[in-house]
């Protein structure tokens, strides 16, 4: 714990931090994104093609059950966020299986990050 | 710039899958060896972030509206291929969860805006980096071609859609009123894209340049740990 809040953490402590604040502003304010049509919908919106949307449990970022629009839409987005750190965090941990795998009998040898040798190899 | 279902042809969505599915396999294989157990944090958090800012569409004038890419950003942070597997993940996402983007065009998807927009357009930018660290520091190579090369990957992913959707045939208009105006908007687009791009790599590097997988010059500012003996 010592090193974790040494003043050589403090950068990444405010990263993590800044970071995290400019998440839950961005979650805040997705109910008044834009609402106009993308380039894309702009273009194929003329030609009468219906875009067949696919069915999905947030369908058009709205959370059903929850009263709201914006509330809906804030809701999805906090969804959203937290699936998606899930499934990244998921992916780089298969990722990481594969290469401990590959690298057979040698489980224990740490991954050879990029990153070594040129920074403080201890983050958080 | 998702593409949603009912635009592109089999031939086009099925070719692409197969081109995505194999970028995917490969971009497993590839950061296998390299991605610290250390760095899969930082794969959720970029990840995170660039769903959340996706979220935020803002206006790029009659009446079209674009929102922030990050497949540079992700690359950029973490590596050409962790990156493009990060992108791989919000575009799955939104699509299987958000229905943003069909899930018959996840494959184009995820070929133009992670594929083009991730790898592709991050060696173009390892190039002109190393090319311009010859005359100028690493801090503002790495800086000025992140500029220009994210601009770049959100125009490239926007002109590969118009292709793929030229190439379908289903909407039935001619290649340049498709291109011309998803382009145009998207060389609008493009200049949001690299000011978020810059600002955010800019106060990492600041921060913390050993996060930065793309940056391979020494400490901008010495770490304080180190301070202690060397204060000039």
């Amino acid at each position: 714990m010592k090193t974790l809040f040494s003043k050589k953490h403090l950068a990444l402590w405010m990263l993590a931090a800044a970071a995290l604040t400019v998440v839950i502003a961005l979650v805040v304010a997705s109910p008044w994104a834009s609402k106009s049509p993308d380039s894309l919908e702009k273009v194929t919106e003329k030609t009468g093609v219906a875009n067949r949307s696919t069915a999905a449990p947030l369908k058009e970022y709205q959370v059903p059950g929850v009263a709201g629009k914006q509330a809906s839409t804030r809701v999805s987005a906090l969804l959203g966020v937290f699936i998606t750190l899930a499934v990244a965090l998921a992916i780089g941990a298969l990722a990481s299986w594969l290469g401990r795998r590959h690298r057979g009998a040698n489980t224990l040898t740490p991954a050879t990050a990029p990153a070594d040798g040129r920074g403080p190899s201890d983050e958080a | 710039m998702h593409i949603p279902d009912g635009l592109l042809d089999f031939k086009t969505w099925g070719t692409l899958y197969g081109v995505s599915g194999g970028a995917t396999a490969y971009a497993l294989y590839k950061v296998k060896d390299t991605l610290a157990e250390k760095k899969i944090p930082m794969l959720g958090i970029t990840a995170a972030f660039i769903f959340a800012a996706q979220m935020l569409n803002f206006p790029v004038g009659a009446g079209v509206s674009g929102h922030f890419l990050g497949a540079m950003l992700a690359c950029v942070m973490l590596g050409p291929w962790e990156g493009f597997l990060v992108m791989v993940v919000v575009l799955t996402v939104q699509c299987l969860i958000f229905a943003d983007g069909g899930f018959a065009a996840l494959g184009a998807n995820i070929f133009n805006m992670a594929l083009i927009a991730g790898p592709l357009c991050y060696f173009m930018f390892a190039i002109s980096k190393s090319a311009m660290s010859r005359k100028f520091s690493e801090r503002t190579s790495l800086l000025t071609s992140l500029a220009v090369f994210s601009w770049l990957s959100v125009v490239l992913a926007s002109a590969a859609a118009a292709l793929e959707l030229t190439i379908s045939n289903i909407i039935k208009l001619p290649f340049a009123s498709i291109f011309s105006p998803v382009v145009g908007a998207n060389m609008l687009i493009g200049i949001g894209e690299a000011a978020i791009t810059v600002i955010v790599v800019t106060v990492v590097l600041q921060a913390r340049p050993d996060l930065v997988n793309a940056y391979k010059g020494p400490p901008l500012r010495k770490l304080p740990v180190e301070e202690e003996g060397s204060l000039t």
